[in-house]
């Protein structure tokens, strides 16, 4: 019999996991999930019902001793059933991107059940208050006949209560998995297994009616216990998480999500004020989105983050009111002249008369573009529109600057023209954010590089990203002599890297009149010098050493590169 | 609403009418329309004057008339003044067509052509605020349907008063009409105008957008249809009721207009 126990615990383990982890491969909406919830819960009963069924005939038979009855049917099999559940929902947590995803796949799971429950109680009344089956048949299919009629409801009631629980284990599952939280994760396990442990013994120990009595004694804790994580997560992400409002921008896991697509995965990020900031990455990497969630244009999926000091969500016109966009088309009025434009935005900025004038002059003057300022935009080239649309970004000289592809489409000239304003602006104290593809532009203007890929792959300086994927490189170029021919040098050159912690070869080109050697090295400006005097002192002819630095686009393309 | 509001949504109507003279194609929308609404209104204004002096007439025809026009021409005893007021009260109602038809395809033509141009976007990084958006568009839009309809109006009450008789003019310039010409019809451009843009933030395209916005012209066409086979009677009290619950729809659709005027359904939103 124990076996039997055994082996129900074990199939319902493996019935939803089987099923969760082959599924979350595959679900595109939160209908499916639902859907997957409800197969999960329909095919583990499907699987439970005749082993457990005759598992309770056998155990009323007092096969069993009455303490090892208690521990299958309250240890034992309860805590197969929730590491079941558990696993399951982790798995779903582990993909899901919104709360409401994981929710469904409760809802699946726990309503079918409560569904199921709620017919048999209703067919059963029937059943039982027809004559159609007598008391002994209608306690095999549901031990609430016992009682008077209304204990019927024992089972919907109880399911009920499984239902809130299932919703509130798979919220707490995907904050655990969203948070990195296992706290969570051991807290809905807990809970969803005293429920059911509470529920299952009152009604297999005592009776119908005081499993009645514990569904509603613990009905309310699911709802108690989600009300104290929330509020537990909440004063946390408060505490702990939130955006620091002295930067200029300060991110905590913001991300957007549009349908079921992850646009921005969960993103932190801190740039300062007065830092020019370069985001990078591929198209359909999430800069845009980013970008517009940080204007105030989309709102964020999760996360939190301020602007300029001003929360985000919380006081958006605020934010609007101290930066300036350069969306990725020019985004002017075509039919009305640049001028015109200029005047137009200048005034909703808050600038007029004279200081409106005086600042309209200036920038065309700036930008070439004062000869031309009474022709509609319309008739501009593509480089004098972007450069009008710069023009308007900078009228009301806003402290945080968003650039999206500010060179696009420019000649090089052009784009050069633009790239020594951004120099000038950061000159002036504005901190700039710069998306752009080019990636010789990125690392000459930036002081920090963020490489997105819905979430952000590395973070910071160009020369700190080359350190840590390829540590200092060295590049020693040694002849052969006399004294230490090819071979010998080979030898040589062998024994001096091996005799030397921290320095490690990545590449040998061996030629008839050279060898040279690319190293690694831990602490440059203490490895170096030492390894150059240890080959001098074996008198090995060193011809020339050098740095090597990998370029920006390396760097990006390697970091891209891993993470697909 | 304060000074930096006001100073924006002007800036606002500054930059739409630019924009209506800049594009050529909506410009002559813009006049044609009432160029041509106006123009059958004058005809039926010139007409009614026309039928009281050229028309031989059957004494019976007055009650058929009666049977159509019910109590708004029981205190005319004269055939040719009951003529003048029906044919007159056809001009007036193709007249409260101008309002009902402009404005709310005009504001989901121009909230698309923003849309189009990327300008929309440029705009909503501004410190605009949504109502002040929303608000200027309403203005605008519907000043284009009432200003000519208002315009057409005063031509077409002094045409009956020069052409028609002194019975006929004091009907068709009844506080009915007058309350549905000066309140109910800007009432009537604000809701197609607020309908249009709830409309435009949510549609995934510009021509869903300006299908269902277009649609408010329906119940004043409804009215007018009704009115001529003499199904309803639009009175002082009709018009009354009629501006009343026009009103409280303009409140409903303009909250849920600015509501649903969301940056992201308008950035990210439509194909």
């Amino acid at each position: 019999m124990l076996q039997a126990a055994l082996a129900i615990g074990f199939v319902q383990l493996l019935v939803p996991i089987v099923i969760a982890i082959a599924a979350q491969r595959r679900w595109k909406t939160s209908w499916s999930l639902f859907g997957i919830g409800a197969a999960a819960f329909v095919l583990s009963k499907v699987v439970q019902i005749p082993l457990s069924s005759g598992l309770e005939l056998a155990l009323d038979g007092h096969t069993i001793a009455p303490p090892l009855r208690l521990a299958i049917f309250l240890v034992f099999a309860p805590l197969c059933e929730e590491t079941a559940r558990w696993v399951a929902f982790r798995a779903i947590a582990t993909r899901a991107t919104d709360p409401r995803d994981a929710f469904s796949y409760g809802i699946g799971h726990g309503g079918v059940e409560l569904a199921i429950f709620s017919a048999l109680a209703v067919v059963n009344l029937g059943a039982a208050t027809s004559g159609m089956l007598t008391p002994e048949q209608a306690h095999v299919i549901a031990r609430a006949t016992d009682g008077p009629w209304w204990t019927l409801l024992a089972g919907p009631l109880e399911r009920s209560v499984a239902l809130v629980s299932h919703v509130a284990m798979s919220w707490l599952v995907w904050r655990a998995v969203q948070e990195r939280a296992p706290r969570w994760l051991v807290a809905s396990m807990a809970m969803h297994y005293v429920l059911n442990g509470a529920i299952v013994g009152a009604a297999v120990f005592v009776s119908p009616l005081a499993s009645l009595g514990a569904c509603l004694v613990i009905a309310p804790l699911p709802i108690v216990l989600l009300l104290v994580a929330s509020r537990r997560e909440a004063k946390r992400d408060v505490e702990a998480d939130a955006p620091d409002a002295s930067m200029a921008i300060s991110c905590r896991g913001l991300g957007k999500t549009f349908g079921d697509t992850r646009a921005v995965g969960a993103i932190d990020l801190d740039v300062k004020r007065g830092e020019l900031f370069a985001l990078l990455g591929p198209n359909g990497a999430g800069k845009t989105t980013l970008v517009r969630m940080l204007a105030g244009l989309i709102a964020p999926s999760r996360g939190r983050a301020s602007v300029m000091g001003h929360a985000l969500g919380e006081d958006d016109d605020a934010i609007r009111s101290r930066i300036g966009v350069l969306t990725e088309a020019p985004g002017m009025y075509e039919s009305l002249s640049a001028e015109v434009n200029l005047r137009l935005f200048g005034r909703l900025s808050g600038l007029e008369g004279e200081a409106l004038d005086a600042r309209i002059e200036h920038l065309l003057r700036r930008f070439d573009l004062w000869e031309r300022r009474h022709d509609v935009v319309g008739s501009f080239s593509k480089g004098m529109r972007q450069k009008t649309s710069i023009a308007r970004v900078l009228l009301a000289s806003p402290p945080l600057l968003f650039l999206d592809e500010p060179t696009s489409g420019l000649d090089p000239s052009a784009a050069d023209e633009v790239r020594a304003l951004v120099r000038e602006l950061k000159a002036e104290g504005h901190t700039i954010v710069l998306t752009t593809h080019r990636l010789a532009e990125a690392e000459e203007l930036a002081d920090r590089v963020g490489i997105l890929r819905t979430d952000m792959l590395a973070l910071d300086t160009v020369a700190a990203l080359r350190k840590r994927l390829y540590g200092q490189r060295v590049r020693v170029r040694c002849l052969p002599t006399e004294a230490h021919p090819l071979e010998s040098l080979r030898e040589q050159l062998d024994a001096v890297l091996g005799a030397h912690e921290g320095v490690g070869e990545l590449e040998r080109l061996e030629t008839r009149d050279a060898i040279e050697l690319v190293v690694s090295l831990e602490a440059p400006d203490v490895e170096a010098p030492r390894l150059i005097a240890a080959l001098v002192a074996r008198g090995i002819a060193v011809r020339s050493v050098a740095d090597v630095e990998e370029s920006l686009e390396d760097v990006y393309l390697d970091i891209v590169g891993r993470s697909r | 609403m304060n000074a930096a509001s006001r100073a924006r949504i002007l800036v606002l109507l500054e930059k739409e009418l630019r924009e209506l003279f800049a594009a050529r194609m909506l410009l002559a929308s813009v006049i044609l329309v009432p160029l041509l609404l106006g123009g059958v209104a004058l005809t039926m204004g010139w007409a009614a004057g026309e039928v009281s002096e050229t028309t031989q007439h059957d004494p019976h025809d007055l009650e058929e008339l009666r049977q159509i026009m019910g109590d708004r021409i029981a205190h005319v005893t004269d055939l040719r003044d009951a003529l003048e007021l029906y044919v007159g009260e056809m001009g007036l109602l193709v007249i409260l067509l101008l309002p009902a038809l402009l404005p709310p395809i005009l504001a989901a033509q121009t909230l698309v052509r923003e849309k189009q141009s990327r300008s929309l976007e440029t705009l909503l990084v501004t410190p605009l605020r949504t109502w002040e958006i929303v608000l200027a568009k309403v203005i605008f839009c519907a000043g284009l349907g009432v200003i000519p309809e208002w315009i057409v109006a005063s031509i077409y009450y002094a045409l009956i008063g020069s052409r028609c008789s002194a019975v006929a003019l004091a009907s068709l310039a009844s506080p009915g009409w007058i309350v549905m010409l000066a309140i109910g019809t800007p009432l009537v451009a604000v809701l197609g105008v607020g309908l249009g843009v709830a409309v435009s933030s949510r549609a995934k395209d510009a021509q869903t957008a300006q299908q269902i916005a277009g649609m408010v012209v329906l119940p004043i066409v409804g009215l007018l249809i009704m009115q001529s086979l003499g199904v309803t009677s639009l009175g002082g009290l009709g018009a009354l009721v009629f501006v009343g619950a026009v009103a409280i729809a303009d409140t409903v659709v303009l909250a849920l207009a600015i509501s649903l005027f969301e940056r992201e359904t308008v950035v990210t939103g439509w194909k």
